[in-house]
């Protein structure tokens, strides 16, 4: 393969530059699909390429730009960024299939700026994927809420546009107001940015009564993780057309946020400054863990009384995205292990909630649940499809969803908060509330529903590839485990 | 013959550099105004003044970097009865900041002149501007209070000229507060300048600054620095004294918007460090005065008034010119803070604010001029007919919100970092933060406008909606690469600002 004779450093940098130079291929060249196919496609190729350096064991670091000593741009491979870059590259393939037909058949325009700033979006993805310090991973992270702001206004009426600001006032206020200062606190304690294992502050030395303060400034500062007080902007980004909402508002951007609070809790503060030391729990709880569990719960609560489906989606995925907070607020050894395969189980199995909520919705009009009787023998591979991403949702056992939430119940068990447990089946039983009546409706009950028009293949083939993503990962989850477990 | 010519030009560098823009300027002045060549002839003296005076202050700036500062005092006199120029690391920076600035930004007159000055009026505004510009460079290069009161009003009253050629009406109204208010404050300064002469029998810098710390201080000088202060704090448009800003900015022709936001309040920016570090010295007014909690206070009420003015103008110009207020805020926090990081973020935001600050009036004057109003709804969708411009707007608006990668975040960066040895930490970082993200809020207000919005009714029917030709983009990217330059890789302008700092404290 010709990225095996790649520099690493190169191919590094060159994995995260692959979406921008096809962003500015679609500028060139117009919007047409196969520009988006060949430039995900190298990105999913360099990323592979990155996985073949990764176990060979090899320390990939690159430091593009030193702006004042030791607070620069620098980048570096790392298992776990591997993980989320290479599901974000792999779903931006299938979701650019989806949305090829998708965007034609609503009639949607403007697609060259569509389809660039969708690629950007997954730029910014790589760049906080790959980031080697607290300061990259606060440009891109930054580079991302401006660049998704013109997908989630893309119908451009007034109620999109009041939506596309709220989301923009919450993501930046929340990240100027409480990350930023966060980073200068930690630059200010350390005189670094750098992420290292065991945590910055903890190699450090430091530890002490303001770790839970910084912790909950960075838990809440990264709002792109949507915990309870800062999470009103997702259910506000669903204004966005669906490919939007499916790519990034399930995968690209909140796992954006989750992966960096999992960064910055291991790589940044450390469990030590916490207190926690191996097997022991932490001597100060984490204060994001109940912030975790408070959002988990109250946020299925709240998708119960959502009709709309995208909005019932958006609480699913604020409850999901606790999930994954709180593997990582636990501090367990195995706590980051447990946070991506969450997050690669979630991402595709929420994507394809996403993608038949589109479907659904192109195909019959109907956006409401309670419209949905007897949808499914219109549509039967569409609910299939969301009956079994829903089973995932719920974490039934054998099934993507179930495997990491098992795996998140073990990470509680190990720092002995074994009543975590409680709180997750609290939450399936939850999840089993709001997601198995729509599967009712739409496979079981009878009712006479008109498709206005036929699905478009792709949209098809893009919910068949993400099903079976889904049902594959119980078979081949061990992959991602061994990439996870590199990072030690 | 040559060797001591150029001898006599590298010895008498300082007089060259403020007498050069005085005395081109008036023939300017007499060029003809009635056809295009002859208007052309005029600018082009005016171009290769300002690339001389660059090319000078360049040179000054080296030398002064290789052999340290040097004095100069005119015709020979001594500087306690002459008249004394110096040439120090600051000021030979912020001359060749100045200098380098207007030669950059002169090819944008050239269309915005031609477009928005009566015809007949463009020779002296030519002249008007290199009075301009040599006011600006006698202020900073001058090292005598009269003199420096001298040049103060050469600046002032060219500018209230410039203001006034704007072809809006309401251009003439600004220029007269500007007027009244700028006189105001040369008066309080003249005032102040008496009180000290009157007190230690010298105008020279070093001598009534020597004269000062050997005496203890009296009511009298402090009364004298009250009054300088507030005089500067006037020119330098420190809320609550810049009342004449907004209109100022918002009605002048594009192209002098851009200068004077740039260039005249910072200079009246260094001459209140200047006064403030060298002249009284930082212990008297610092621990005896308190100036410090004073001018904590008037940064934050600056900061906070500037952003949130600037949030609610429905008028691009005027929203510049309310963040404005609110960068001139940061610059006296970052003196106020007191210590050498604090010194040298204020230092690096005169020139990185000043850059990024000149290039965004120049790039929404540009599309000013195309869409005919500076307001929201008729700049509205230009993103897509002008995409260079709007995207130069871009990058100077991240710089002014202190986005990474950009001049602005490191001024900030280093203003976050001043704060913390500071009294009240958190008030001051959350303040700061909080303005930045006020500035989000303006600077989006305008991206959006440019880019999400659609076109009004009026310009859909124009042909012409394009990007002007390189006299206009030119001087933006240029601009726009420093910008992008010194966020990258600040470390010349630091090393600098670091010496600088080093010496004044």
């Amino acid at each position: 393969m010709i990225f095996s004779v790649i520099e690493p450093q190169v191919l590094l940098v060159l994995t995260i530059f692959i979406p921008l130079l096809t962003a500015a291929c679609i500028y060139a060249f117009g919007a047409k699909p196969i520009v988006g196919f060949i430039g995900s496609f190298a990105s999913i190729c360099a990323v592979f390429g990155l996985y073949q350096h990764l176990l060979d064991g090899e320390q990939i670091h690159a430091q593009i730009i030193e702006i004042l000593p030791n607070v620069g741009l620098a980048f570096e491979l790392t298992g776990f960024g591997l993980v989320y870059g290479a599901m974000a590259c792999i779903l931006w393939f299938v979701t650019l299939i989806y949305a090829s037909g998708y965007m034609k058949i609503n009639g949607y325009g403007n697609l060259v700026r569509f389809y660039s700033f969708f690629a950007i979006a997954i730029f910014c993805a790589l760049g906080i994927a790959f980031s080697a310090n607290l300061l990259t991973m606060f440009v891109f992270y930054e580079a991302m809420t401006l660049c998704t702001y013109p997908l989630v206004t893309h119908k451009g009426t007034l109620a999109a546009r009041q939506a596309a600001r709220r989301y923009l006032a919450i993501l930046m206020g929340a990240s100027l107001l409480l990350f930023l200062p966060a980073i200068l606190i930690v630059y200010h304690l350390t005189g670094s940015t750098d992420f290292v294992d065991g945590g910055l502050l903890s190699t450090n030395g430091l530890s002490g009564n303001f770790v839970p303060f910084l912790a909950v400034m960075f838990g809440l500062g990264i709002a792109k993780a949507a915990l309870i007080p800062v999470h009103k902007w997702l259910p506000a980004a669903m204004v966005a057309p669906t490919p939007v909402s499916a790519l990034l508002h399930a995968v690209a951007v909140v796992k954006a946020g989750v992966f960096c609070i999992g960064k910055v809790f291991f790589y940044t503060i450390g469990a030590a400054s916490f207190g926690a030391s191996g097997y022991e729990p932490a001597g100060v709880v984490n204060p994001i863990l109940f912030i975790g569990i408070a959002t988990m719960l109250a946020a299925s609560v709240f998708a119960i009384s959502k009709d709309n489906l995208k909005q019932r989606l958006a609480y699913s995925t604020i409850a999901q995205l606790a999930y994954i907070v709180i593997a990582s607020a636990l501090l367990a050894p195995i706590s980051l292990l447990a946070a991506g395969l969450h997050m690669v189980a979630h991402g595709v199995a929420k994507i394809t909630l996403f993608f038949c909520a589109g479907a659904i919705a192109t195909a019959t009009g109907k956006t409401e649940i309670s419209q949905f009787d007897g949808v499914g023998r219109k549509l039967p591979l569409v609910c299939v499809a969301f009956f079994i991403a829903s089973l995932s949702m719920i974490g039934l056992p054998y099934i993507a969803g179930g495997i990491s939430k098992d795996y998140i119940v073990e990470a509680a068990e190990e720092v002995n908060l074994g009543w975590v447990a409680w709180m997750f089946y609290a939450s399936m039983v939850l999840n089993a509330v709001y997601y198995l009546p729509i599967s009712y409706r739409t496979l079981i009950k009878k009712a006479d529903v008109k498709v206005k028009q036929a699905l478009p293949q792709s949209m098809k083939l893009a919910i068949s590839i993400t099903a079976g993503l889904t049902l594959l990962y119980a078979a081949y989850y061990g992959l991602v485990l061994e990439v996870l477990k590199i990072d030690g | 013959m040559l060797t001591e010519f150029l001898k006599a030009i590298q010895q008498n560098l300082p007089a060259i550099i403020v007498a050069l823009p005085l005395l081109i300027a008036p023939i300017l002045a007499i060029t003809s105004p009635k056809t295009d060549n002859s208007r052309y002839l005029a600018w082009l003296g005016c171009f290769a003044a300002c690339g001389l005076l660059t090319a000078a202050s360049g040179y000054q700036l080296i030398r002064v970097e290789m052999y340290g500062a040097s004095s100069y005092d005119f015709g020979n006199w001594h500087s306690a009865i002459g008249i004394e120029h110096l040439a120090d690391s600051l000021n030979s920076m912020l001359m060749f900041f100045v200098a380098s600035l207007a030669f950059v930004i002169l090819p944008y007159a050239l269309v915005s002149v031609e477009k928005q000055i009566n015809h007949a009026r463009i020779p002296i505004f030519y002249a008007c501007f290199l009075l301009c510009l040599s006011g600006l460079l006698g202020m900073l290069s001058t090292h005598d209070l009269f003199n420096f009161f001298v040049f103060l009003e050469v600046t002032s009253i060219t500018l209230y000229a410039m203001i006034a050629l704007g072809k809006d009406k309401k251009a003439l109204v600004a220029a007269f507060n500007y007027l009244i208010l700028g006189s105001v404050g040369a008066t309080f300064y003249l005032l102040g300048v008496m009180f000290l002469y009157a007190q230690t029998g010298s105008l020279n810098f070093a001598d009534v600054a020597q004269s000062l710390a050997s005496a203890d201080a009296n009511k009298l000088t402090v009364a004298a620095f009250v009054l300088i202060a507030v005089g500067l704090m006037i020119k330098a448009g420190v809320f609550p004294l810049a009342s004449w800003l907004p209109n100022a900015y918002a009605y002048a022709p594009e192209f002098v918007s851009g200068f004077v936001a740039g260039t005249a309040t910072k200079v009246a920016l260094f001459a209140l460090i200047k006064i403030i570090f060298t002249l009284f010295g930082a212990g008297l007014l610092f621990s005896k005065l308190g100036l410090d909690s004073v001018l904590l206070v008037v940064a934050l009420a600056a900061m906070f008034y500037g952003s949130i003015a600037a949030i609610y103008q429905t008028n691009v110009k005027k929203l510049l010119a309310y963040s404005s207020i609110a960068n001139v805020g940061y610059i006296i926090l970052g003196v106020a803070l007191f210590n050498q990081a604090g010194l040298i973020a204020a230092i690096f935001n005169i020139v990185a604010h000043g850059l990024a600050k000149t290039g965004a009036f120049l790039a929404i004057g540009a599309l000013v001029m195309k869409a005919g109003g500076a307001d929201f709804k008729d700049l509205a969708g230009l993103g897509k007919k002008m995409p260079f411009t709007a995207l130069l707007f871009v990058i100077f608006g991240f710089s002014l919100v202190g986005v990474p990668l950009t001049a602005g975040f490191v001024a900030k960066w280093y203003l976050l970092n001043a704060a913390i040895p500071a009294d009240h930490v958190y008030l001051i970082i959350a303040a700061i933060l909080l303005n930045s993200f006020l500035a989000v809020i303006y600077i989006w207000r305008v991206v959006e406008a440019l880019y999400f919005n659609d076109l009004s009714d009026k310009l859909k029917k124009r042909k012409d909606l394009a990007d002007d030709n390189s006299y206009i983009l030119q001087p933006l990217w240029v601009l726009a690469a420093a910008v992008l330059y010194f966020g990258i890789h600040p470390e010349p302008l630091l090393r600098l600002a670091q010496k600088v700092a080093g010496g004044l404290l």
